[in-house]
């Protein structure tokens, strides 16, 4: 009845403006929820039928719907990439655009998305469940979006720690150059433990080098050697000359044994000849051609003291305690023309007469010569008696790869903050990240910095379940003892073969079961006169001039201790039948291809016509049948073959050169 | 009167808000010199990631016959009758799946000499995909 | 027929209605007082406000809001308590699910954030309004007291709830408001200890915030807003007598018995007899106070929806307490305190805060003059607006200073650099 107080009209106005502002921010929030990018994006995938046709492809199409995840408890990852990359795992959606294509290649079939999600490999942020968010591209917050593909071997390295993972190629030549430069002489770096870096040591430098050598290569070691593994310090002429004043003092022992040579008579020609002979060239390059386990030694002479060099020839080990090089059996007269041929041969045409030593007094000098060396960690790769060894002088790498990038310097270049950025600038130019750097500019081209980012940014704070990790085996390092022992050493075997994969890498040959592979006899005669099993192969095993009891010692005992029972057990007694049939199999297969038999054949693989009495049946059969188990990456293929056919070929090979080798031999065997 | 006052209150605040998230302007997109040098070495090949892996894996298994640029020219060459192919013209390494069966197989599994060996239990099927696109490469380099 | 129908299918609806709401449609004025009053919900209302009180200008509804943010923040606050788990890693598993996976997770997480951080504004503004308008005076010096404590539990209510969603921003900030109490003499690091269940941040302390933050917190709060409202309702409005009949103003704090009659005599609300108050200066609180209050609960729901939806709440990297941002700042309303600790820890983490909050818990009982009281800037109290207006605006500056002005190491930055 009472009309007073209604409210007023504007009140009224107002409500009705306010309620459908509302409504309609309400209906947006529905719409918008509604039309999330992954419902849209599905709805989609259901309309595929245009590109796809066969009625499997279309009954998934249709049962699409809702979010798809992998959640992964052990890497505490939950994936839901699946939601719109509906067709990864199926083969048939190969065809389909993107983002319900096929996954490339055949990755899934060793990394089923049910087991590793997306993310530990492509990184990105796995939880999202639209484009930006899943940080396809960088994104503000997400500290690893997606790795473009050019980059993403480093995620395999996080898992595979072999220093040559396969299929990951830029990876695998990044670990090897940070094998082959040492970085963990000065960082430790995590997958490159108990690898050690040793430049020589310079308890007596002053009696190796020529000075004016010392303060060019202090001043910049490429000038002398391109391959230089040292790295540029970047000195001042001040620091050069004070290291080099400190180095040349360096005279602890008096390694020196050429008293009473007799240098006039010098026969260079027979030094040329020797240098042949003793096959320098497998490790040692010469005008850029040549091995690279030594120094190349083309301009050697502007470096070494003729005195030291012929020491050193004669008796590398003890001038040298560390190197890998190993030590021939020749007499002084001999080491004085190789040393004279070396000397004259590869030095270049400035180079004058050998100054004599100098000793340095100013004590001032020697002391800001030993601050550079301490300061600059000098010590992290070269043994000086006169210095302790303070460790390793560069951060650890460990976990560098989860360092907050916005912490990282990246000088005043306008980068993007990543720690791959920061690496791969500090691997190339160290000085320049804008806060003063010890680290020596080691000269890498950006292509091999880039390799090297790579490598270590697979270096994760690990707390991967043990079930992920693909390790690299852990190395024992192999020191037999005993005469064997002795000949090892002195013949530095494993500078160039492994055992238990501790070694060099410059033999094709592991010795692990060498014995069970090998004839002992034929390994006794090649250990004296050692020839080429595979010509293709430059790199030779050289000529040590053993004494045949040397010769007969290793070959004792490597027939004795390197061995596998498996191919010792092997039936060797073949029928006829199976030597015949083994011939035609060896043509069928086209064995020739790569194999020389008398002077038929390519020249790929080994030469055959003295396999009988080179190799043990057993060891034939079981390579034959499996070659990659026993040598990755070995250029046999595996043909698939049955027992039976393994076995014809065998006893074909087994036949070659039997009975003949063991007449030629006759009871000269050592 | 006071209808004014409510409007202006809630301009204000939205304003605020608004001017709070516009601080900071669009920048100049920061380099990435690490993906540029792979990029640069790519381009300097003219082979993409996955055919540059195919190319390292045939100068490892197939370079001693077939030569370094598979112009049939490897070492071992002069030692193959039939000799191997100059694969830059054959228009059989053009062809992906009979590329695949060789390379797998054998050359004898197409009914040629079986010089070829078959690598298909040797290599994963991975590793021959990219020999394959590596080989669908050869045609592309005119020189 | 059809007509007979229909008026008893209304009288059926009416019969219904009546049941719930106890009086007939508010068509009378006796009906319209008897709405308010019969209602558990509305009788916190008088049935009969002066029109002084709608006026928006004079309170600007600031009071009204924060109770509505409380609400908006209780209901979507126990929405995300279905999906939130209160232990690390989890935690912002949560978050991420939330924005990418529930339904409506993301606006409802926007909406708590948004209200959460605007209930800290508004009721600070209300605190100032309550000041401007000498309204703490006699007989409201009580409800000033319960309204520094909200103000302190919001604070509370809001920096707990910082800590939840475990990334980069809630660890540091809580990391560095928790340091700021750990000043406090002789008590602070037990304090800090307490609040952390340990000396760092970690899951002890990830489940104490949460167990404040949804539980303890929240009930203070509604025990605390019930009595404030209560005070209000008892108290009347301030500035209500200003506008009242002259007679109403000498009613005091004890009026004489004489002027009251039966229960009017214990109460001791400023005794606005009917028949003293001029009729046309009143109006009903059904519909005109009511509808207003629809009006601004409607439009701060709508403004809400609007900012979350333009605005995301940040969520940056998960918590890493190896990682220390540069600079680590304290949540905004705590970066005035942070900035006077860059100065001096005694200071800025003990003296100021202390004395701030005893000045605020004793004023009304130091400034007892009864002068300017419900008025905007009431000239009498000049000094006082004076006073408390300069204090407010250096801690408002010092905030500004810290969010916008402080770089890396605490250093001077240009926001516009």
């Amino acid at each position: 009845m009472e009309v007073r107080n209604i409210a007023p009209l504007r009140l009224h106005l107002l409500f009705a403006g306010l309620g459908i502002t509302f409504l309609l921010i309400f209906s947006w929030v529905l719409f918008h929820e509604e039309a999330a990018e992954w419902r849209t994006t599905q709805a989609r995938f259901r309309q595929l039928e245009g590109d796809v046709k066969n009625p499997h492809q279309l009954a998934e199409a249709a049962s699409v719907g809702g979010l798809r995840q992998v959640w992964l408890p052990d890497l505490g990852r939950i994936d839901r990439c699946e939601t719109c990359h509906l067709g990864i795992d199926d083969p048939a959606f190969a065809g389909a655009p993107a983002p319900f294509a096929t996954h490339p290649g055949t990755w899934l079939a060793t990394h089923p998305t049910g087991r590793f999600g997306c993310t530990p490999c492509h990184d990105g942020q796995g939880q999202a469940t639209d484009y930006a968010a899943a940080a396809h591209r960088p994104q503000p917050f997400v500290t690893r979006p997606m790795r473009p593909l050019e980059t993403i071997e480093a995620n395999c390295g996080t898992c595979h720690r072999a220093l040559d993972p396969t299929d990951a190629p830029r990876l695998a030549e990044g670990r090897r150059l940070i094998a082959e430069s040492g970085c963990f002489g000065c960082h430790e770096i995590p997958g490159f433990e108990g690898m050690t870096f040793r430049g020589p040591a310079l308890d007596s430098v002053g009696y190796k080098v020529r000075p004016a050598w010392l303060a060019s290569w202090l001043k910049d070691p490429k000038s002398y050697l391109a391959q230089s593994k040292m790295g540029n310090f970047r000195l001042s002429p001040d620091e050069i000359g004070s290291l080099q004043g400190f180095l040349l003092s360096q005279r602890m022992q008096v390694p020196l044994d050429s008293t009473g040579v007799d240098w006039k008579n010098a026969d260079t020609a027979n030094g040329r000849a020797l240098f042949g002979e003793l096959r320098c060239v497998s490790c040692h390059a010469v005008n850029g051609r040549g091995g690279t386990m030594g120094p190349e030694l083309t301009n050697i002479g502007d470096k070494v003291r003729r005195d030291w060099l012929f020491s050193y020839l004669k008796d590398p080990h003890r001038v040298q305690a560390d190197t890998p090089m190993l030590q021939y059996r020749l007499n002084d007269a001999q080491w004085r023309d190789l040393t004279a041929f070396l000397l004259e041969q590869y030095s270049s045409a400035d180079t004058g007469a050998e100054p004599p030593p100098v000793t340095y007094q100013d004590a001032r000098l020697l002391a800001a010569g030993r601050a550079v060396f301490e300061r600059r960690g000098c010590s992290s790769c070269h043994r000086l008696a006169a210095i302790k060894e303070t460790g390793r002088i560069g951060p650890s790498l460990a976990g560098i790869a989860d360092r907050d990038p916005d912490e990282l310097p990246y000088g005043g270049s306008t980068v993007r903050h990543t720690t791959d950025n920061y690496i791969f600038l500090k691997v190339l130019l160290p000085d320049t990240l804008g806060q003063p750097s010890g680290m020596p500019t080691f000269g890498f081209s950006p292509a091999d910095a880039a390799r090297i980012t790579l490598a270590l940014a697979s270096i994760r704070k690990s707390d991967l379940p043990a079930s992920y990790v693909v390790g690299r085996p852990a190395l024992v390092p192999y020191r037999p003892g005993g005469k064997f022992g002795e000949l090892v050493m002195r013949y530095r075997c494993l500078s160039c073969h492994t055992v238990g994969g501790f070694g060099g890498d410059l033999s094709t040959v592991p010795l692990d079961r060498i014995g069970s592979q090998l004839q002992r006899d034929y390994l006794a005669n090649y250990l004296l006169n050692p020839g080429a099993v595979r010509v293709s192969v430059e790199a030779r095993m050289p000529v040590f001039h053993l004494s045949p009891d040397e010769a007969k010692t290793i070959a004792d005992y490597v027939s004795m201790v390197f061995l596998d029972d498996r191919f010792d057990r092997y039936d060797t007694k073949f029928t006829s039948a199976e030597a015949r049939r083994g011939q035609e199999l060896y043509g069928q297969l086209g064995c020739q291809a790569c194999h020389q038999l008398g002077t038929k054949g390519g020249y790929v693989g080994p030469e055959l016509s003295t396999t009988g009495a080179r190799l043990k049946p057993g060891w034939i059969a079981a390579w034959l049948s499996t070659p990659q188990t026993y040598k990755p990456g070995t250029l046999q293929p595996d043909y698939g073959l049955s027992g039976a056919d393994a076995r014809a070929l065998t006893a074909y090979l087994t036949s070659l050169g039997r009975s003949d080798a063991a007449k030629a031999r006759g009871g000269k065997t050592p | 009167m006071t209808g004014r006052a409510w409007h202006a209150s809630a301009v204000t605040v939205l304003a605020l808000m608004t001017s709070a998230a516009c601080r900071s302007g669009p920048r100049p997109q920061p380099g990435d010199p690490m993906l540029d040098a792979i990029r640069a070495e790519e381009r300097e090949g003219k082979l993409t990631y996955v055919e540059s892996q195919g190319r390292r894996l045939f100068v490892h298994y197939c370079a001693t016959c077939h030569g370094d640029d598979a112009r049939g020219d490897g070492q071992n060459a002069s030692n193959l009758n039939p000799p191997p192919p100059d694969m830059t013209v054959s228009r059989m390494s053009q062809d992906p799946a009979l590329t695949r069966r060789v390379i797998a197989e054998g050359s004898a599994a197409v009914g040629r000499s079986p010089l070829s060996p078959p690598w298909g239990r040797s290599l994963s099927q991975q590793q021959i995909d990219y020999l394959v696109a590596y080989c669908q490469s050869l045609g592309r380099e005119t020189p | 027929m059809s007509q007979t129908i229909w008026t008893r299918t209304l009288t059926w609806f009416d019969g219904v209605r009546r049941s719930v709401c106890r009086v007939g449609w508010p068509a009378t004025d006796k009906d319209r007082a008897a709405a308010m009053i019969s209602s558990l919900f509305l009788h916190i209302h008088p049935a009969r406000v002066s029109r002084h009180v709608l006026k928006p200008t004079y309170t600007f509804a600031l009071g009204l809001i924060s109770a509505i943010l409380f609400v908006v923040l209780s209901v979507t606050g126990l929405a995300l308590m279905f999906y939130y788990v209160p232990y690390p890693a989890e935690a912002y598993r949560s978050m991420k699910d939330l924005q990418f996976v529930v339904t409506f997770g993301i606006v409802l997480r926007n909406i708590h954030r948004w209200s959460a951080h605007a209930m800290v504004g508004v009721v600070f503004l209300h605190m100032c309004r309550v000041f401007w308008t000498g309204s703490y005076k006699r007989p409201r010096e009580f409800n000033w007291v319960v309204g520094v404590l909200l103000l302190l539990l919001t604070l509370g209510l809001s920096f707990t709830g910082y800590l939840l969603p475990w990334d980069q921003l809630a660890f540091w900030a809580i990391t560095v408001g928790t340091n700021i109490a750990a000043y406090a003499p002789v008590v602070g690091d037990q304090v800090k200890f307490l609040l952390l269940g340990g000396h760092v941040i970690g899951a002890t302390t990830l489940l104490r915030f949460y167990v404040l933050h949804c539980v303890m917190l929240p009930l203070a709060m509604l025990l605390l807003i019930s009595l404030h409202v209560w005070r209000v309702r008892k108290d009347g409005l301030s500035g209500a007598e200003n506008h009242a009949s002259p007679t109403e103003e000498l009613a005091g704090v004890f009026p004489a018995s004489t002027k009251t009659y039966g229960l009017m005599a214990i109460s001791k609300r400023p005794q606005a007899s009917v028949e003293a108050r001029d009729p046309n200066d009143e109006v009903f609180a059904w519909p005109h106070l009511l509808y207003r209050e629809l009006l601004i609960a409607l439009a701060v729901i709508v403004v809400l929806h609007v900012v979350s939806l333009v605005f995301m709440a940040p969520l940056e990297e998960m918590a890493d307490p190896t990682r220390t941002p540069n600079p680590a700042k304290a949540p905004w309303y705590f970066l005035g305190l942070q900035e006077l600790v860059s100065y001096s820890a005694l200071v800025g983490g003990v003296v100021v805060p202390t004395l701030l909050a005893l000045a605020l818990l004793i004023l009304p009982y130091l400034d007892r003059g009864t002068s300017g009281s419900g008025r905007w800037f009431a000239p009498e109290r000049r000094i006082a607006n004076t006073i408390f207006t300069a204090v407010a605006a250096a801690f408002v500056g010092l905030i500004v200073i810290g969010t916008f002005f402080r770089g890396p190491n605490w250093a001077w930055v240009w926001p516009w650099k």
